[in-house]
């Protein structure tokens, strides 16, 4: 089929513009240079190799030699491995199985962790970095302002349904209620322990 | 039918050492206005073709690479993005002309250092055993007078592991496609290259040769002949191009 190495070049030009927007790409490729890493997709059965260079990571969609590290799962799996805080979870829960160099793949999921991309510098390629550096600026102050926003929204919802619906009850209500509740448990069963001792020494006698 | 001292130039019929030198003629005409003629006759689309073909050769980078009948070094300026600096492309083509007009074009381009330039007949490569990872041919192999051999000298050169990548303009794969397509290269083809380079026999050679040219299942067939192995082909713009692709194991 045609789709595979045309997917795999849009992938490939996809995937290096994305890595050049870090301006020490070719610093964190270095130590990956001349490897192989094949990524095999699960319920398609489909096989790509990922070949990083000093400067890009080129993609085939066949390769004749012995990739150094294989990958195996499913997009999803595959795709939470590279993004996630603690990929080795993945592999011990058997979403994603390794095959051949482990430091490879480490090295390999470490290279995206460590991308420190800078949409202010790509901008400024573009716009200079006046303009850039305003409009990140907006950007910004826009995201924060709608991170203030909702904190507050939280905050007014939380104290409106406590203290004037008084529809739930405030934090230290709810923790002197359980309070009681553990002090009741204990009550009970420090009875029950005693109801047993007494059965015990009735029969006995 | 061919006997054995002839062969097809076109819808000819010609002796078989006749074919080089008549193929050379055509492409000297052609030469200087090959590129512009290119993207009319194909509208451009050979542009996707060639690249299409580079991505199924999946090259790596530090990759030694052949570009044969390379002529105007499209190809060779693709290739030479993929293998980097490490590796090497050696652009080579029959026609000293088209491999001038090539040339300059790359150092116009500012594409040197590890591109090689070889004026070589395919079906006797001057290249040792086992040197290239990949050895293509975009849009010649129509023009070889023994294809069998220039396959099997292709394989020779090739590094185990290496493939073979053949982009040639082949057969259609539907009626309604051939109908349009005899129509453009038998009527429309020879006039457009009379009006912009002022050769219509050349370009009424080029669509006969493609017409003559093995159809995918028999060129495929050819290259296990020659010792290819897990061969197969992609047809594109409804067969009218195909890559043909070929391992040396």
């Amino acid at each position: 089929m045609l789709i595979k190495p045309i997917f795999a070049g849009i992938l490939e030009k996809a995937l290096n513009q994305f890595l050049q927007m870090d301006q020490d790409i070719a610093f964190l490729l270095q130590p990956l240079a001349g490897k192989v890493v094949a990524i095999h997709i699960q319920p398609l059965a489909e096989t790509l190799f990922l070949c990083p260079n000093n400067d890009n990571i080129q993609i085939l969609e066949q390769y004749s030699g012995e990739p150094d590290t294989t990958l195996t799962g499913s997009i999803s799996s595959l795709a939470m491995m590279g993004l996630s805080e603690t990929p080795l979870q993945s592999f011990f829960s058997g979403a994603v199985a390794i095959e051949g160099d482990i430091e490879t793949g480490e090295q390999f999921q470490a290279l995206f962790k460590q991308l420190d991309i800078d949409p202010e510098e790509t901008l400024s390629h573009f716009t200079g970095d006046i303009i850039a550096h305003k409009t990140a600026n907006l950007v910004r102050s826009n995201l924060n302002w709608k991170k203030q926003a909702l904190e507050n929204f939280k905050l007014n919802l939380t104290e409106f349904l406590q203290e004037e619906t008084r529809d739930l009850p405030s934090k230290p209500e709810v923790d002197l209620y359980l309070d009681q509740v553990d002090d009741i448990r204990s009550d009970l069963d420090r009875l029950q322990a005693r109801i047993e001792q007494l059965n015990t020494s009735v029969k006995a006698s | 039918m061919t006997n054995d001292n002839t062969t097809h130039f076109g819808f000819k019929q010609v002796p078989k050492d006749d074919k080089v030198k008549l193929v050379r003629g055509v492409f000297d005409s052609v030469a200087s206005q090959y590129d512009i003629m290119n993207d009319l006759m194909s509208m451009g689309i050979h542009r996707v073709w060639k690249r299409i073909a580079v991505q199924l050769a999946n090259i790596r980078e530090g990759d030694q690479v052949l570009d044969l009948a390379g002529g105007t070094g499209d190809l060779t300026t693709l290739f030479k993005k993929r293998v980097g600096d490490s590796g090497q492309v050696v652009l080579a083509d029959i026609n000293a002309e088209m491999l001038t007009t090539g040339r300059s074009r790359l150092i116009d381009k500012g594409l040197t250092g590890n591109i090689r330039y070889a004026q070589v007949n395919a079906e006797c490569l001057p290249f040792e055993d086992n040197t290239f990872d990949c050895v293509c041919i975009g849009f010649g192999l129509r023009n070889v007078t023994d294809k069998l051999s220039a396959l099997k000298s292709m394989h020779r050169v090739l590094k185990p592991g290496g493939r073979v990548i053949v982009l040639e303009f082949s057969h259609p794969t539907d009626k309604i496609t051939e109908k349009v397509y005899d129509f453009y290269s038998f009527k429309l083809l020879p006039k457009i290259g009379a009006i912009v380079a002022k050769d219509e026999d050349s370009y009424r050679y080029l669509a006969e040769s493609i017409r003559m040219h093995p159809k995918q299942d028999e060129l495929k067939q050819m290259m296990e002949e020659a010792g290819l192995e897990r061969c197969e082909f992609f047809n594109m713009t409804q067969g009218i191009v195909a890559v043909h692709r070929g391992y040396k194991i």
